[in-house]
C-alpha cells in the first residue's frame, strides 16, 4: 500500500515508522482514559529511542570502519547510560549507581569474555557491539526489575524483617526471602523468552541464518547460545546488584535503615 | 554488686531534628515487671526499640548486666534481650518454623519436643504443623509470644500484647504472660493502653508524654495519677 505513495526506500520507512508510533500512541491513549497515566512518560520515551537508535546508527557506522579498540568504549558508554536508566527506578536506595554499574560491568564482562573464548563471536567491533549491546539492555532490565521489586518487598515486609532481627538473625537471614523473591521475579521474563523459544518466539538471527541456507541445526544451536547468554548475563546482573546492594540496607549496629 | 539487670540512663531519640524520647533514666532488678505507660505516640515503641537495638538512642546509654549494650555484638543482645512486637509479623509458613527461626540464627536446631513443649506453654499443643495463614489474632499473637521464648531472653520487651484482641482474649493472654513471667522469674517490660491491666501487672510503673517521663515509681502512681484514668490513646 505504502508503495503508492512513495517508492523512495528512507521514505517508505519513515512512514512505517510513523505508523508503529501511532499504533503505541492509540494504546496509551485508551490506558490515559482508564487513569493509567503512561502517555507522557511513554511518549517521551518513544521519541527519545527514535532520536537514539537513529543517532546511534548514524554513529556505528563510523565505529564500525575505525579500529576495534572503540568497540569496549562503546560498550562502557552504553553501560554509563544503562545505569543512569536504571538507577532513576529505584532513586531511594542507597548507592545505586555504583553498585548498577559494577553488577552490569561485571556480568557483561564475563559474559563477553566467555563469548569470546568460546568462540560464539569475533574480536570485531561488528560482532562485539551488537551482542554486548544486547547483554547490557539486558543486564539493565533484570537489575531494575529486582531493585524494584526488592525495594517494594522490603516496605511491605518491614516488620517481619524486623522481627527476625529482634530474634537474633543476622541482616543476610533477616532479608533472605526479600532477596529471593526480588531476584526470581526479575528473572521471570527471560525465563519465559527461554521457554517459549521456537514457538511462541521465532527470532529474527536465526530466521535470518535460515534464509541465508544455513543449516538448520546449526542455526538453532547458535539461537539457543544467544538466548541462554542472555538469560546467564541476566542472572548474574540481578544476583549481583542485589547481594551488593544487601549490605547497604543495613547499619553498622544491623539496623534495617528507611528507604 | 547491684542486682539490676537493666540500667537506662538519660536515654533519648532524635529523628528528623525532633526528639521521639528524652531524658529517660529508670533501673529494672532481676525479675521484676515494669509497666510503660502513656497516651499514643509517647515513644514507648521507641524505649523498646532501642532496648532490643532495632533503634539507635542519640543520647545516653543502657546497660545490661552493667554492659553498655552498644559493646555487645547486636544478634547475640538481641537473642539476650527478647521483643514481642505490636502486632506478630510470622514469617511463613508453619507454626514450627517461627518457633525454631531463633535458635536457629544461632545454629541451634530445636527437636520436636521442645517446640511441642513451647506450644504447650502458650497453649497451642498440636500447633506446630499449622499453616500460620490459618491462625486467629489470638493464636498468632501466641505464636510470636512463643518464638520469643524459643530465644530463652533475659529480659522480654512486650509491646501491647493485648491491644489487637477482644476483651476476653485480652484478659486470657494477659493471665498466660503473667504466668509465665511468674513462673521463670523474666524480667520483663510491658507497655499497654489499659490502666486496669496495669495495676493487675505492675511492680514498677514508668509513665510517658510526648517522650519525656512524666513519672516513675511503684503502683501507686496508678491510684494517683488522675490523667491517665480511663482509656488512653
Ligand atoms: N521511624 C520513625 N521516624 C520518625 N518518627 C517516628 C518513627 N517511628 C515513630 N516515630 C514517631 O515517634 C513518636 C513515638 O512513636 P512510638 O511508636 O514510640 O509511640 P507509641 O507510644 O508506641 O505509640 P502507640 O501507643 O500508638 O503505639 C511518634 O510521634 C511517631 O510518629
Ligand atoms: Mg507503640
Amino acid at each position: 500500500m505504502i508503495h503508492y505513495i512513495t517508492q523512495d526506500p528512507l521514505w517508505v520507512r519513515i512512514f512505517q515508522a510513523s505508523g508503529t508510533m501511532l499504533l503505541v500512541f492509540l494504546a496509551l491513549f485508551v490506558a490515559h482514559r482508564f487513569g493509567i497515566k503512561l502517555l507522557r512518560e511513554g511518549g517521551l520515551a518513544l521519541l527519545r529511542g527514535l532520536l537514539q537508535v537513529v543517532g546511534v546508527g548514524l554513529l556505528l557506522v563510523a565505529v564500525f570502519r575505525g579500529p576495534s579498540w572503540l568497540a569496549p568504549i562503546v560498550l562502557l558508554c552504553m553501560m554509563g547510560i544503562g545505569t543512569q536508566i536504571a538507577s532513576s527506578r529505584v532513586h531511594k536506595l542507597p548507592r545505586t549507581r555504583t553498585i548498577i554499574f559494577s553488577s552490569i560491568l561485571l556480568s557483561v564482562g564475563v559474559s563477553l569474555v566467555l563469548t569470546l573464548a568460546l568462540g560464539i563471536i569475533e574480536t570485531r567491533s561488528t560482532a562485539m557491539i551488537p551482542i554486548g549491546s544486547m547483554m547490557i539492555a539486558n543486564a539493565m532490565n533484570t537489575i531494575s526489575l529486582a531493585l524494584e521489586r526488592l525495594q517494594g518487598e522490603i516496605k511491605s515486609h518491614t516488620g517481619q524483617i524486623e522481627a527476625a532481627l529482634s530474634l537474633g538473625a543476622s541482616p543476610a537471614q533477616a532479608i533472605a526471602p526479600m532477596i529471593q523473591t526480588a531476584v526470581q521475579a526479575s528473572l521471570i521474563p527471560r525465563i519465559d523468552t527461554m521457554r517459549s523459544l521456537g514457538i511462541v518466539w521465532i527470532p529474527g538471527l536465526m530466521t535470518g541464518m535460515l534464509l541465508g541456507g544455513e543449516d538448520p541445526l546449526r542455526s538453532a544451536l547458535y539461537q539457543f547460545v544467544i538466548v541462554a547468554l542472555i538469560l546467564g548475563v541476566g542472572a548474574f546482573a540481578s544476583l549481583s546488584a542485589v547481594l551488593m546492594l544487601r549490605p547497604a540496607l543495613f547499619n553498622q549496629a544491623e539496623q534495617l535503615l528507611e528507604n | 554488686m547491684t542486682t539490676h539487670l537493666l540500667e537506662v540512663r538519660d536515654l533519648g531519640r532524635q529523628s528528623e531534628g525532633t526528639w521521639l524520647l528524652r531524658e529517660i533514666s529508670f533501673s529494672l532488678q532481676t525479675g521484676k515487671l515494669m509497666v510503660v505507660m502513656g497516651p499514643s505516640g509517647s515513644g514507648k515503641s521507641t524505649l523498646l526499640r532501642m532496648l532490643n537495638r532495632l533503634d539507635e538512642p542519640s543520647s545516653g546509654s543502657i546497660l545490661l548486666d552493667g554492659v553498655d549494650i552498644t559493646t555487645l555484638p547486636p544478634q547475640s543482645l538481641r537473642r539476650r534481650v527478647g521483643m514481642v512486637m505490636q502486632s506478630p509479623h510470622l514469617f511463613p509458613e508453619t507454626v514450627a518454623d517461627n518457633i525454631r527461626f531463633g535458635p536457629l540464627q544461632r545454629g541451634k536446631q530445636l527437636s520436636d519436643e521442645d517446640v511441642e513443649r513451647l506450644l504447650s506453654q502458650v497453649g497451642l499443643a498440636g500447633f506446630g504443623e499449622r499453616s500460620i495463614k490459618k491462625l486467629s489474632g489470638g493464636e498468632a499473637a501466641r505464636v510470636s509470644l512463643a518464638r520469643t521464648l524459643a530465644n530463652e531472653p533475659e529480659l522480654l520487651l512486650l509491646d501491647e500484647p493485648t491491644a489487637a484482641l477482644d476483651e476476653a482474649m485480652s484478659r486470657e493472654i494477659e493471665a498466660l504472660i503473667a504466668g509465665l513471667l511468674q513462673e521463670n522469674g523474666y524480667t520483663a517490660i510491658w507497655i499497654t493502653h489499659h490502666v486496669e491491666q496495669a495495676k493487675r501487672l505492675a511492680e514498677q510503673v514508668l509513665l510517658l508524654d510526648q517522650g519525656r517521663c512524666k513519672a516513675l515509681g511503684g503502683v501507686e502512681l496508678l491510684q494517683q495519677d488522675s490523667s491517665i484514668h480511663g482509656k488512653m490513646g
